[in-house]
């Protein structure tokens, strides 16, 4: 017999009486004498039977409430106020990307004064209207005269499309390499787990230069693809060690004995477990992807250089950075922002989906 | 079968109390059957171990003939660590056996793979002894109970398979509204009537319940035995009980077998065996269940020391090293008490267990004479359970030697030297599996009336 | 709480004051949902040289009432009431001189002043604990010529920490159900046994933390007092090659030996009351016989008490001398051990009586009893097991039971029980 030690913990469910056994048809009358002899339990009968409970006793019932995934999320970000921010500046950064041609001020390749400063003003007919409009910079202009705001409000599109593309990538390859290494064990785990090691051992930008050269030419697909490749490491070897403890479970084991088969017991049984901690690395993935593509942008592999991305916008300021040191740091501040929204996110997530720590309060 | 239970559950199915005490199993068929069944664990799967040959096998289960009759309820009872799990999830497959055979009604199922194995799923089942551990979390109760519905292809659709699942739970006393809660919102006694209904959902002929009670109040462990037996009358089902629990196993069981150090030692009708133990293991492990009766504790019997490991188990008959039954030489001149000392201290020496230079730290720390012969004195004081002079001179001496072979740093000489004066036939021979009444068996050397080494009188 | 006049308390009878004497103790966790009350409120007494039993489910609230009584309540819980009496004339001499500013004189007339306001208060400990000043846990009763105490309590709940760690592991210790959490892997068995000693008994050996790390990096000296003193309590219970075994590391010791080892540790100091918590819940059942006759020796030899905590009945009959049974925070009913299982009295221990199966006689039915241990959040009925109970009426819901005698030294809280006048 094994009792847990919790033995405070609430029961819970007091209410649910099993029904298997009905209470007795009245089986006895109230004895006023009642020897005290009388051991018999549940013979004599009372006002209230098993089960029974003056009404104005009754209580709701008290079953412990299941929290979804979603209400967990919820009551974490309403609790961790810098998780919270992180997930407003995400949100923020994804309406911008999305509506970008609603929410920019101007076209990506309208052109005005060149290397303004932040908050000066172009004069001049921008619109071809045969009038004289002044323009305000709010970021200033960079050295083709484009608007800095208009360029990072579009790069933003480009970076969050590159970024979930790779994470896409790198989370569907990645974990299924896990699973199957984790699950089937023995050569086949040896195998993808030295292949991954192999990889880890490799700078990711390296690895993503190296793929990018293999396959030839630009474009935001082969950087999807090479980031994506370069962050698989990461998403198999969290997978496989989850996996490696849920599948010492019980509930594997009675998977196993109600006849499910592997792949059943893989993607039903095993990642619904396994997927938290997925979820987290993946937001703590999408700013390393922002960070790399802009690494890949700055040293020109990455998409068509009249792209805006971040990455090219820092990168085109480098040569200006004593004259007009704003074309530079300002997209960078924006790479910051994010990547930083994205970690206080993703810690928060953590918390969230940490079963055992919002469950015992 | 069926899942609605519209069926009148089959004549003289009615569970233990109709057939119990009339021993009316003793004909019925085979369902399922252990023959010579091993399972051995490696005890590294690392390649250094494997090339440089180490890492002894953990012999879980080794040798083990077990038959589950239809409709029965056999207990199989032992300690932690003497195999009794493992050979419950051998039988089903879950370990692949080593060696042996494992039947379902005739058809030979041994390690069968994956696929070939479904079918007989669908046929044994099982209930797991932590609940909540054997339940998903993310999946709520009318999922976990329709998967394996869907592996079988039982159920026309899902809304049929859901239907069903409600059934279930209502056959189990939950309520049928709770399809939709997860595991963690029921209290342990009805998560195991969860447990329950997903062995039932693909309504098998054999459940293998590995310790189904033993995470459970008593109260609530109750009300589950009684769901058990409700249902084996029910479903016609023959039930494999895996525990550690003699009270629970006279409450449920027809039939038991005890098992120590993977193997099964006695098989019994549960009446007979609570009446008669024919192994000294079964008679010294139900003499420690505490009890409630004042009336009903008799003398308990105090094993020596511990379980061995199965690594590497003892020779001969597994038990002796800690039996308090084992049986002397044939030309032993004191009582068995006595023996079962001085066989002690070979035990422990050979374990390695019996250390000079601890022991002379010792006398030196209390400041009393630590030369050899008071080392050895020592050893011998602290070792050998009681005192010696009641053994015979010639066991005397040679116990004495021993001891000084050993703080001599002679330790294969000391060993060699008890061999020679304290042999047991239990140490020497293995038992043989004897039927010493009807639908019994045991494998002891004292059963056995072809055995060596006439066990003496005095007991 | 007894809203009733005091009863004569049967489990004083015997005369001898109790070395342990718990009254109103009042455990509570604070949850989302409310507040759990874990121990709802618990009277207990333990006399010197007694094992007294405390049986009950899980959720019962056993453990947490045995935390409460060592001050290792784990935060959030709290103990919010009560008094946990440890009496002792030579302890009291001890914390009077150690904690010369907790000290308080209590006379006869205070306390009967506090009966005749408060009858609901029945014990002298209770009593006396209402007269503590805020910071004061030594009660002193009386003193001899010189003035120096001379009878009196130590009130573990009001104790502040310092002094709770001198009671810890020396006047009171524990065992735990599962030995090998509660050991540090990284010591050796002797090591662990020999540090208690240190602590406890004054065996001239340094436990600043220099001469504790050099002790943990060069190894300890196997000629000191405090290891000299670890061999012996391996010995006292029971493990063979007991110097050879104390150099192991916990996990080389089997599941039994690891409980023995936690035994000797505990007992090394003597302690006057050993609090086992499900000390052989972990263990096979001819190792846990093997431990509960040795608990049974120990206590003679060592002159200790034991408060057995555990789920199992039949370890509580075959071991103790009286019984306290627990249900959802509350003491239901006490008596001494024969008489209890010949004669019980309250519902609920009929019920668990009722369908605990037994090796003994197969033909008696285990009855369950129905339905589940209630959460203790807020409950809002009197007796707590009343929705479970067959005998149960509308009084049963709305006033709190108080103990009645229902036997020789036996008492139950249940409104249906007691003498026929009071008898619901």
């Amino acid at each position: 017999m094994t009792e847990r030690d919790a033995d405070a913990r609430p029961e819970a469910d007091a209410s649910a009486q099993p029904t298997d056994h009905p209470p007795r048809a009245d089986g006895g009358t109230e004895t006023s004498d009642g020897g005290v002899a009388d051991t018999t339990f549940g013979t004599r009968r009372g006002e209230f039977g098993v089960g029974e409970v003056p009404p104005e006793y009754e209580t709701e019932s008290t079953v412990e409430e299941h929290r979804s995934t979603l209400e967990r999320i919820v009551r974490t970000l309403r609790r961790d106020r810098l998780a919270l921010a992180g997930a407003i500046f995400v949100l923020l950064f994804v309406v911008v990307a999305v509506f970008a041609p609603y929410v920019a001020p101007h076209g990506p390749e309208e052109t005005f004064g060149l290397m303004k400063p932040p908050l000066s003003e172009s004069v001049g007919d921008f619109d071809g209207d045969g009038q004289t409009e002044t323009v305000t910079h709010y970021l200033g202009t960079d050295s083709f005269g484009h608007d800095l705001l208009t360029r990072i409000i579009y790069g933003a599109r480009v970076s969050l499309l590159v970024a979930l593309a790779t994470v896409g990538v790198a989370f569907s390859i990645g974990t299924t390499l896990g699973i199957v290494a984790g699950y089937y064990g023995g050569w086949i785990d040896s195998v993808i787990m030295r292949y991954v090691d192999f990889q880890w051992a490799f700078p990711e930008i390296i690895l993503g230069v190296g793929i990018i050269a293999v396959m030839g030419g630009l474009g935001v697909v082969n950087v999807v693809l090479a980031i994506g490749i370069a962050f698989i490491d990461d998403f198999a070897r969290i997978i496989r060690g989850e996996v490696l403890s849920i599948r010492e479970e019980e509930y594997i084991t009675a998977a196993r004995a109600v006849g499910m088969g592997d792949l059943r017991i893989m993607f039903k049984e095993m990642v619904p477990n396994a997927i938290a901690p997925l979820i987290v690395q993946a937001t703590l993935m999408i700013p390393l992807a922002i960070l790399a593509e802009a690494g890949l942008s700055f040293l020109g592999l990455g998409v068509k250089p009249t792209t805006p991305t971040w990455g090219l916008l820092i990168s085109d300021g480098r040569q200006f950075i004593s004259r007009a040191p704003w074309i530079s740091v300002i997209p960078g501040l924006a790479i910051m922002l994010v990547v930083l929204a994205f970690n206080t996110l993703g810690d928060g997530l953590r918390d969230a989906f940490d079963i055992s720590q919002s469950e015992v309060e | 079968m069926s899942a609605d239970g519209d069926q009148a559950p089959a004549a003289g199915s009615t569970g233990k109390s109709a057939n119990a005490s009339t021993g009316d199993f003793a004909d019925a068929e085979t369902v399922l059957e252990a023959d010579g069944l091993e399972k051995y664990f490696s005890q590294s799967d690392s390649i250094f171990d494997r090339l440089l040959g180490g890492g002894g096998k953990v012999r879980a289960v080794d040798g083990v003939d077990l038959e589950l009759r239809t409709g029965e309820t056999l207990a199989v009872v032992g300690e932690s660590g003497c195999g009794k799990s493992t050979l419950g999830q051998a039988l089903l497959n879950l370990h692949k056996p080593t060696g042996g055979a494992v039947r379902y009604r005739g058809e030979d199922i041994t390690g069968l793979s994956g696929r070939d194995m479904r079918p007989y799923r669908a046929e044994i089942q099982m209930i797991f002894q932590d609940p909540l551990a054997s339940l998903n979390p993310r999946q709520t109760v009318g999922e976990i109970l329709t998967a394996p519905m869907e592996v079988h292809g039982i159920g026309d659709s899902k809304a049929d398979r859901r239907d069903r699942a409600r059934d279930l739970l209502e056959r189990v006393g939950l309520e049928a509204r709770h399809v939709d809660r997860y595991p963690q919102q029921f209290s342990g006694g009805q998560q195991q009537r969860v447990g329950i209904a997903r062995a039932l959902a693909v309504e098998p002929d054999v459940i293998v319940a590995d310790e189904p009670v033993s995470a459970l109040d008593v109260s609530v462990q109750a009300q589950i035995l009684q769901l058990l037996e409700d249902l084996q009358a029910e479903f016609d089902l023959s039930l494999l009980f895996i525990t550690h629990d003699l009270s629970v196993v006279r409450h449920v069981a027809d039939r038991v077998a005890v098992m120590y150090l993977g193997e099964i030692v006695e098989t019994a009708p549960t009446d007979a065996l609570f009446e008669t133990q024919h192994h000294p293991y079964s008679e010294a492990l139900l003499s420690a269940v505490p009890r409630i009766d004042p009336d009903a504790r008799g003398g308990r019997i105090v094993l020596e020391g511990n379980v061995p490991s199965p690594i590497n188990p003892p020779e001969g008959c597994r038990f002796h090293t800690r039996c308090h039954r084992v049986i002397p030489p044939a030309d032993w001149e004191a009582d068995q008490a006595a023996f079962r000392r001085a066989f002690t201290f070979r035990n422990r020496v050979e374990s390695g267990a019996v250390d000079p230079e601890a022991a002379r730290r010792r006398l030196e720390a209390e400041g009393e004479p630590s030369d050899d012969d008071a080392v050895a004195a020592h050893l011998l004081e602290t070792s050998l359970p009681g005192s010696p002079s009641d053994l015979p001179s010639a066991t005397r001496e040679a116990l004495e030697e021993a001891a000084d072979l050993l703080v001599a740093g002679d330790e294969a000489d000391a060993v060699d030297r008890l061999a020679s004066v304290l042999s047991s036939p239990c140490q020497d021979e293995t038992p043989a599996v004897v039927e010493p009444d009807p639908d019994r068996t045991a494998a002891c050397h004292r059963t056995d009336p072809d055995a060596p080494g006439s066990p003496p009188a005095d007991d | 709480m007894a809203t009733e006049p005091p009863v004569e308390r049967p489990n004083r009878a015997g005369g001898r004051d109790p070395l342990l004497e718990v009254g109103g103790l009042q455990t509570q966790f604070p949850v989302e949902r409310g507040t759990v009350e874990a121990v709802a409120t618990a009277d207990l007494s333990i006399e010197p040289g007694e094992i007294v039993g405390l049986v009950g489910e899980s959720g019962s609230g056993k453990s947490v009432l045995a935390q409460s009584l060592m001050g290792m309540v784990e935060a959030p819980g709290e103990v919010v009431g009560g008094v946990v009496a440890l009496r002792d004339s030579d302890l009291v001499r001890e914390f009077a001189a150690a904690f010369p500013d907790a000290v308080t004189d209590v006379s006869e007339e205070d306390l009967a002043l506090v009966r005749a306001d408060e009858p609901a208060i029945t014990s002298d400990a209770e009593a006396a604990a209402t007269l503590a000043g805020p910071g004061e846990f030594v009660f002193v009763e009386s003193r001899d010529a010189d003035g120096d105490p001379e009878a009196g309590f130590v009130d573990v709940r009001r104790a502040p920490e310092a002094a709770l760690q001198r009671l810890r592991g020396g006047r009171i210790s524990m065992v735990f159900q599962d030995p090998m959490n509660s050991m540090n892997p990284t010591l050796t068995v002797g090591e662990q046994i020999a540090e208690t000693v240190r602590l406890h008994q004054d065996v001239g050996e340094s436990v600043s933390l220099p001469a504790e790390l050099k002790r943990k990096i060069v190894g300890a000296a196997k000629n000191g007092e405090a290891w000299r003193r670890a061999i012996e309590m391996l010995e006292a219970v029971e493990i063979p090659e007991a110097e050879a075994r104390a150099d192991d590391f916990p996990h080389e010791f089997s599941g039994g030996m690891r409980q023995r080892a936690m035994i000797a540790m505990a007992l090394s100091c003597e302690p006057d009351l050993l609090i086992a918590d499900e000390p052989t819940t972990a263990l096979d059942v001819t190792i846990q016989a093997q431990i509960l006759d040795e608990l049974t020796a120990l206590k003679d030899a060592f002159d200790t008490s034991i408060l057995l905590i555990t789920h199992d009945l039949a370890v509580v009959a075959e071991t103790c001398d009286r019984v306290n049974v627990m249900y959802a925070g509350e003491i239901v009913e006490r008596a001494p051990a024969d008489e209890l299982f010949a004669n019980p009295q309250h519902p609920y221990t009929q019920g668990l009586i009722a369908s605990t199966p037994r090796v003994s006689n197969p033909d008696d039915e285990i009855e369950p009893i129905q339905g589940n241990v209630p959460d203790l959040i807020d409950v809002p009925y009197a007796c707590h097991f009343a929705p479970r109970c067959p005998e149960s009426e509308r009084e049963c819901f709305e006033r709190e039971p108080d103990f009645r005698e229902v036997g020789e030294s036996h008492e139950a809280a249940c409104l249906r029980r007691g003498p026929p006048g009071d008898r619901l």
